[in-house]
């Protein structure tokens, strides 16, 4: 007869009598050990100032390696200097593995100045280091005396993803325009606990710098919008348990920047639900003047043709093309996506006159009305594609918005804004545009991502509507957190009283989309972060898109500090030092962290920090593109530097 | 030399102390990873994880408190560490066929579920960590893990029946 497991106790002891039945025949490998006893030789994180030095000299090695062998530099210099401290070559050769070498192009990170007397093949292996008379390659001074020299001979280019030509590394894409928010302050929890801003998941400012570095142009600082940085970057969260709500969860670890702080990070993943509802889509198509320089119409072209072929045929497509004006015989009024009208119309994309945002967006919004006063069951979509360079009529985001303004809260028209274009780029138009207009903000730098971003697949996702009004508020506990700083989120941080508002500016959120938030925090004295902590709570409220109901979720912010090896998610830690590096360099105008050698130095701990990455994430496509622009931003905040602090020793 | 003796050791860095309770549990801890896993690579990569975090923690134990659930909270963690670096790692049944046709059901049954699943079977009802331990260690509230306990068992429970009914329906054929 077969067994009853009709109740939790009785399937419960039948577990335990099966897993007492299986367990004895299993045994642990007798070697166990001896491997475990490998991997906890790892050497001891060095202190912080040491670091720092260690950091700041191996600045002269980085930029002169190949993709992947920042890693090893770092290691081998730290291999030196522990032993000029230790006077023991022995150390050496536990500490620099077989593995490590391998990685290491040396005959590049050896430079003939370094090697003055010492031939580079004899220094490439283990067993020769040994014979390297330790205490004449390892001195401080010979160090000192690389670095010194480096100076006067200018770093080549970062990394094999650069562009080969290209404009001086230090060139800002010109025209560009952004806004510099300042960032937020640090807050003593006794004044004030509580903290709330609008959720995001834009990540174009990232895009926007990737794509500048491999052109070879400088990352402008201004651009750089650390929330945009952290959620370019897919953390593997679980999803939610329940369909309709989000996976919330938090983690405590060690800042790698300062001992005294740790970082936590909270996310919030929402569900992937399916929504059959019909779309109404409204193409709104720049074809100024400006869209002629490089590839940009062939990216909008490529982009607007793609959404196109991924609507079904329940949907509707309207297009609007402007220039000084509207161009009234390239409209096209909502149509069957197949239809002839619509592909001719935007294949019929080409630049030429001013740039009219304010006409084409009152346009568009007023066709994506009509479509929605017809077809009220759809949710309606107004996709802006444009290089943001509005410069007839309203030009400025908000006096746009206001004469395109959808008064219709109840089934609101979603503002898409898909940038493109490098050089004359306007990024805070087409970003307060998608932030105020119920949208996100995407930006394309060729017509493979652009065909991508919007594939049948990615597209039915993100035009689900899965939340509007998306915000979150962490409250503290005084008694655990002295204080606290959010990392990014300048212009999405709003004040705790509006936390109780559905209001239009908090953000819009795709199903399955995850947001991440870092904070740095400070624990009061006797708070151990090796305990698991509860640091306080967080708040999430939304308004579901499909009944206007407002909902709310509540978890306890928890965590427990690993410090920030290997014991943590590497996924966890790419976070973090995303969030430092994005953080830091965007303060590099102010002179905030310490000013530009502060910055400086803090990029390459994170670059040390970053390199530790590679065994587990090396394989990663993101986390390679980040290394390289890690390389690049280092590389900016040290020419900044004043050269008495280039020295590596002391600031 | 007691655990609680060979952790003050340990934090005072003596390698060998950490040895003996590395020796006292490693059996029971592979026996748990084992179990979570079905897989001698997975298990051992994550008994190696657990044990090299507990390692670096060694100085956050708190005095007084057993030694084994703390450990185990360690594998835990790392459980859920590895099935974030890993998240699609498909995990066959443990074992061979089994003579024991009630064994050989569970074990079919366990193969099936999430990985997440069983490992918090295998914690709770194996490794006996409490719910307000497990809460501790996969950073959830009490509740939660009550209710990932009970969704866990449900799914259990599902594919035993799912099971039973295909055996009645292949006799009958």
């Amino acid at each position: 007869m077969a067994p009853n497991y009709s109740t939790d106790e009785s399937l419960g002891d039948a577990l335990r009598e099966y897993f007492a039945a299986e367990a004895p025949s299993l045994r642990a490998p007798t070697n166990l050990w001896d491997a475990l006893e490998d991997r906890l030789e790892e050497p001891r994180r060095m202190p912080r100032i040491r670091r720092k030095v260690l950091a700041a000299a191996s600045r002269y090695w980085f930029p002169t390696l190949a993709t992947g062998g920042a890693v090893a530099a770092g290691a081998v210099l730290a291999v030196w200097a522990t032993s000029a401290s230790l006077g023991e070559p022995q150390v050496v050769e536990k500490i620099v593995t077989q593995e490590v070498i391998k990685e290491v192009p040396f005959e590049r990170v050896v430079t003939r100045e370094v090697i003055k007397e010492v031939p580079v093949e004899t220094v490439v292996t283990k067993e020769v280091i040994k014979e390297v008379p330790v205490e004449r390659v390892v001195r401080r001074e010979v160090i000192k005396e690389v670095a010194v020299e480096k100076i006067v001979a200018a770093p080549s280019t970062g990394s094999s993803t650069a562009a080969q030509a290209g404009p001086a590394p230090t060139a800002r894409p010109p025209a560009t325009t952004f806004q510099d928010n300042r960032r937020q302050p640090v807050v003593a929890t006794a004044d004030d606990a509580v903290s709330t801003f609008s959720l995001d998941t834009d990540r174009t400012s990232y895009q926007l710098a990737l794509t500048w570095a491999q052109q070879g142009y400088d990352i402008e600082p201004d651009s750089v919008r650390a929330e945009e940085w952290i959620n370019a970057f897919n953390y593997q969260y679980a999803p939610p348990v329940d369909a309709w709500g989000f996976a919330i969860t938090s983690d405590l670890v060690a800042h790698p920047l300062d001992e005294r702080k740790h970082l936590v990070r909270i996310g919030f993943q929402a569900a992937e639900v399916a929504d059959d509802r019909p779309l109404n889509v409204t193409l709104v198509l720049d074809a100024s003047g400006s869209m002629g320089d490089g590839n940009r119409v062939d990216i909008a072209r490529a982009a607007a043709e793609t959404i196109r072929q991924s609507l079904r045929p329940q949907d509707r497509v309207a297009v609007v093309h402007f220039t000084t004006d509207v161009i009234r015989e390239l409209t096209v009024e909502h149509s069957q996506p197949d239809s002839d009208s619509v592909w001719r119309s935007i294949s019929r994309l080409s630049p030429h006159g001013s740039t009219n945002v304010q006409a084409g967006l009152n346009l568009g919004v007023q066709l994506a009305h009509e479509a929605r006063l017809e077809r009220p069951q759809a949710n309606n979509y107004v996709i802006l594609m444009s290089d943001g360079v509005a410069n007839v009529d309203a030009t400025n985001p908000f006096a746009i918005l206001e004469t395109a303004y959808d008064r219709d809260a109840g089934n609101p028209l979603r503002l898409i804004t898909v940038g493109v274009g490098i050089t004359n780029y306007n990024d805070v138009l087409l970003e307060q545009l998608a932030q105020h207009g119920n949208g996100w903000y995407r930006y394309l730098d060729d017509t493979g991502q652009a065909q991508a971003t919007f594939s049948r697949a990615n597209w039915l996702a993100l035009s689900t509507p899965f939340a509007d009004q998306t915000r979150a508020q962490v409250t503290w506990d005084s008694d655990v957190v002295k204080s606290w700083r959010i990392i990014g989120y300048e212009n999405r941080v709003t004040s705790d009283a509006s936390f109780a508002e559905d209001r239009k500016e908090f953000a819009e959120l795709p199903s399955g989309a995850a947001t991440t938030v870092f904070y740095e925090v400070e624990l009061h004295e006797g708070v151990r972060g090796g305990d698991d902590l509860t640091l306080g709570r967080v708040e999430l409220r939304w308004v579901v898109p499909d009944t206007g109901q407002s909902r709310s979720q509540q978890v306890e912010v928890t965590g427990r500090d690993l410090g920030f090896g290997s014991a943590v998610d590497p996924f966890l830690r790419l976070g973090g030092i995303v969030a430092l590096a994005a953080d830091r360099y965007s303060s590099l105008p102010r002179g905030a962290d310490g000013g530009p050698s502060g910055v400086s130095s803090d990029l390459a701990i994170l670059q040390e920090e970053l390199g530790a990455l590679h065994s587990p994430l090396g394989n990663l496509d993101a986390y390679r593109d980040f290394r390289f622009l890690l390389e690049r931003m280092a590389e900016r905040a040290y020419t900044e530097a004043p050269p008495e602090s280039r020295s590596g020793y002391s600031r | 030399m007691t655990d609680q003796q060979a952790v003050l050791r340990c934090q005072d860095g003596d390698r060998e102390a950490f040895h003996q309770l590395v020796e006292r549990y490693q059996d029971l801890l592979y026996r748990t990873a084992m179990l979570m896993t079905g897989s001698r690579a997975l298990a051992e990569e994550l008994v190696q994880g657990a044990l090299h975090s507990a390692w670096r923690g060694i100085h956050d134990f708190q005095h007084g408190c057993p030694v084994k659930p703390w450990l185990m909270r360690c594998l835990a963690r790392e459980g859920v560490s590895q099935r974030r670096r890993r998240p699609t790692a498909s995990i066959p049944p443990a074992g061979p066929g089994e003579e024991h046709p009630e064994r050989q059901d569970m074990r079919q049954a366990l193969a099936g579920l999430d990985a997440d699943q069983r490992h918090i079977l295998v914690l709770h009802y194996f490794a006996d960590l409490t719910v307000p331990q497990l809460a501790k260690a996969l950073d959830a509230r009490e509740d939660t893990v009550n209710t990932r306990l009970s969704r866990a068992l449900g799914h259990l429970r599902e594919r035993l029946e799912a099971q039973g009914a295909q055996e009645v329906a292949n006799d009958g054929s």
